[in-house]
């Protein structure tokens, strides 16, 4: 595909997933994402109160030691301990959500409208792959993540500069990969495949359209830098305003998860769709 | 038909799943509601505290800032907590409650420093003094408040009181928290400040008192033996020999002191301080001479040296030998360059030895040069009006009135340049002595409100302000102004002595 064609291609299924999101299309499975992690973040600002004493108190504790038991330790805790928590979640609860909503977007997208119950149900029955899936995005993001902070410690103390252009170089490679398997769950849950024939298909349809996957997936992950800089400010913050702006920081980057996944999901399903490997929703009875 | 019952059991699951999530949500927010255990307690405390600590901080890092709305903010802060959290009612506290227990006594010092600062003192020594009492389990509060709590005695003029309180730190607490640390100065100073409020409040025997600090650090020295603790002693008791006049005593206990604990660091100063006493004491200057000159061979290069050099040279004009003094004092000036004081001392004796030699042009000279160099030290801020006396003590009119105005330009470059330092201060009272000279009458009385002003609470800002009035109606026949200015002292210290003194002048001269 040409580049123009590409960017159009783009530029449409962001306008095809809005209009999904104005008739609430796939909103339910990513709210109950953000609802668990929003418990997550209230869990961890009252960590000290009953009950969350015996459950979120002990966790804390085993996590990031005795001062994330103190205020306002516990604020400046919610970053690290969400980040954690979602490394587990993503794989075995947002796996499946991001498949109910994928259902959704793609029997949307077919011209018939179905709920969260229906989703569930068609990704329910694809968990383990999904999970798989899941799971090798997560391992792969965290492993190039923080690859230079683990073998190029030195590096960063010698020279910062190319410390930062290797640290960018690796979130470009993670966004890379996450295009490249972009279409995997879209491939399972609506085009009813097998997970290596998603994987494969998934390959070759980012190898044709790169610009559009990577932006795809590009631009909603750009949208969490400002959510991340405001975190890296967190000292400041606390000392020049109020540690409970911490909360406030944090469910931003909530919404603008939501905001994220939707956008990516959306998009990844309609572009699936378009470019012709959909074995329609519909003459497979909503994928099932 | 299928796809309604699709799209009916998924509302139904999407209806589910936001009871859930609203339930949560809801369950959540009602149990943070009101604290709970001790880690709930040991939050909020935490919470609290830090919010008073915020606006502490704010008030220290913008004085401007800090007003009576900010003040009183900070006080119902501490407050709040204090009311909260009462002292621990377990004598072993665990350790969440010794965490609450830390924030809530040291909530009551701030508290009680606050209403130090605000006049109340009798309401601070209450809330030290319930720190003492509660707080024991731990030695930083409790020692804290203690200490506190004779100071606010002593700034109340309650000497006996504040003694009793010094005598309850030294017997209840040890010097040290352990014999491998280093020595408390609360508890190592408390006896000899005990000794000096009983001395102070002319009501009991000094010299009972002085003895019974010196028994107490006769035991601590025996009893922490070999460490710093019982150096730290043996200097408290040397320094209460001193104290007394008891020369001898002082001079064998820092002899001791320099046998049994000197060292590299110490040694230079427990030796000038020998040297000293020697000197002053008994009068002994050939001995004080020998730990001068070891000063100064063992450690040239340490300010002790140049101080050690600077006695030496003392001896030297005492005995005539200005140019020998001289040479040691000019060695020490170009060594010690940096260190204004030791330089600036240098300087004075050199100009000393050539007054007293009958050179006072090259008196003048070195007091010019401590002026120019070292202008804002002690001795440089002095010798603009020496230059002045030695110009009159030679008649030298002119010329003495001509360095009275170089004096003049000199302290008021000084009270420009160092603005709210000490050396403002300082110049301000040289430069009202330069004004009495020249007979500027209206400046003088200006100058001694200017400088009243900068701290009314001084007793002697309340004699400036009288001055200034007697100078109004005495000198510049002014009595309006003269009314003025006492009508001032007599509503800022009303009810107290200066304030009816003021009223008293108020009453004669209407």
């Amino acid at each position: 595909m040409g580049l123009l064609k590409q960017f159009n291609a783009l530029i449409w299924c962001w306008s095809e997933t809005l209009r999904a999101f104005r008739r609430g299309v796939g909103v339910a499975p990513f709210a109950v994402y953000s609802a668990v992690q929003t418990a997550l973040v209230l869990g961890i600002v009252w960590f000290a109160f009953p009950p969350m004493a015996q459950i979120v108190a002990p966790a804390l504790r085993w996590r990031l030691g005795e001062a994330a038991l103190h205020y306002p330790g516990n604020l400046f805790a919610i970053r690290p301990m969400l980040a954690q928590a979602d490394s587990v979640l993503i794989v075995f609860l947002g796996s499946l959500l991001t498949g109910a909503a994928t259902h959704m977007f793609a029997t949307y997208f077919m011209g018939r409208k179905e709920g969260l119950g229906a989703g569930l149900g068609v990704a329910g029955r694809r968990y383990l792959p999904l999970v798989l899936v899941a799971a090798v995005l997560m391992v792969v993001t965290h492993f190039v993540a923080r690859a230079p902070f683990t073998f190029l410690q030195g590096l960063a103390e010698d020279s910062p500069g190319l410390f930062r252009i290797v640290r960018l170089g690796a979130i470009a490679l993670v966004v890379v990969v996450q295009a490249l398997l972009v279409y995997v769950v879209p491939s399972l849950v609506a085009g009813g495949r097998g997970l290596l024939s998603s994987v494969r298909g998934s390959l070759r349809l980012a190898a044709l359209a790169p610009l559009t996957s990577v932006l795809i997936v590009g631009v909603p992950a750009a949208l969490e830098l400002a959510p991340l800089w405001l975190t890296r400010q967190s000292s400041t913050i606390v000392n020049r305003m109020a540690p409970e702006f911490l909360i406030w920081i944090m469910v931003l980057w909530i919404i603008v998860i939501f905001i994220g996944s939707y956008l990516t999901t959306g998009a990844a399903t309609r572009f699936f769709l378009h470019s012709g490997q959909e074995e329609t929703v519909a003459e497979r009875g909503g994928g099932r | 038909m299928r796809q309604t019952r699709i799209r009916q059991r998924g509302i139904r699951v999407s209806s589910w799943v936001a009871v859930v999530a609203l339930g949560l949500t809801f369950a959540l927010s009602m149990s943070g509601c009101g604290p709970g255990g001790g880690l709930s307690d040991r939050y909020v405390a935490e919470k609290m505290a830090w919010r008073a600590q915020t606006l502490s901080r704010a008030m220290v890092e913008n004085p401007d800032m800090a007003t009576d709305e900010m003040r009183a903010a900070l006080r119902s802060a501490y407050r709040e907590i204090v009311r909260t959290f009462p002292p621990p009612a377990d004598s072993s506290p665990s350790d969440i409650e010794l965490d609450v227990a830390r924030i809530s006594g040291m909530s009551r010092l701030r508290l009680a420093l606050l209403m130090q600062q605000s006049g109340e003192g009798d309401r601070a020594a209450d809330l030290y003094a319930s720190v003492v009492d509660s707080y024991g389990f731990s030695r930083a509060m409790a020692l804290e408040a203690a200490t506190r709590l004779a100071s606010t005695y002593e700034v109340a003029g309650e000497y006996e009181e504040a003694a009793s309180v010094l005598w309850d730190i030294a017997e209840r607490w040890p010097p040290a928290p352990a014999r491998d640390a280093a020595p408390d100065p609360r508890v190592i100073e408390a006896p000899s400040r005990a000794a000096a409020d009983i001395a102070a409040s002319g009501v009991g025997r000094s010299d009972d008192a002085l003895r019974r600090a010196r028994d107490y650090y006769r035991g601590v020295s025996d009893e922490w033996s070999g460490t710093s603790v019982a150096a730290a002693a043996l200097g408290a008791l040397a320094e209460s020999y001193e104290l007394g006049g008891d020369w001898a005593g002082a001079i064998e206990t820092y002899e001791r002191l320099d046998r049994e604990y000197g060292t590299t660091e110490n040694r230079a100063s427990l030796w000038v301080k020998l040297g000293d006493l020697y000197s002053s004491g008994p009068g002994d200057n050939a001995t004080a001479a020998e730990y001068y000159r070891k000063v100064q061979s063992t450690y040239p290069d340490e300010p002790e040296g140049g101080a050690a050099a600077i006695s030496l040279a003392r001896f030297d004009i005492a005995d005539g030998r200005y140019a020998a003094a001289r040479e040691r004092l000019e060695s020490v000036a170009s060594r010690f360059a940096e260190e204004e004081a030791l330089a600036a001392t240098a300087v004075q004796h050199m100009a000393m030895s050539y007054e007293l030699e009958g050179k006072p042009d090259a008196a003048i000279g070195r007091y010019g040069e401590l002026a120019a160099s070292y202008g804002t030290s002690l001795y440089g801020l002095a010798a603009p009006l020496r230059v002045v006396e030695i110009y009159e003590e030679l008649g030298e009119v002119e010329a003495a009135e001509s360095a009275l105005q170089r004096a003049v330009t000199q302290y008021e470059r000084i009270i420009r340049d160092y603005s709210a330092s000490p050396a403002e201060l300082a110049a301000r009272n040289y430069l009202i002595t330069a004004k009495e000279r020249q007979k500027d009458w209206p400046r003088v009385a200006e100058l001694l409100l200017e400088t009243a002003s900068m701290s009314p609470e001084d007793p002697a800002s309340i004699s400036m302000m009288f001055q200034a009035a007697a100078i109004y109606e005495g000198r510049l026949a002014d009595a309006e102004a003269a009314v003025e200015v006492l009508r001032g002292i007599a509503s800022r210290y009303e009810g107290t002595p200066p304030g009816d003194e003021a009223a008293r002048r108020l009453e004669e001269m209407e």
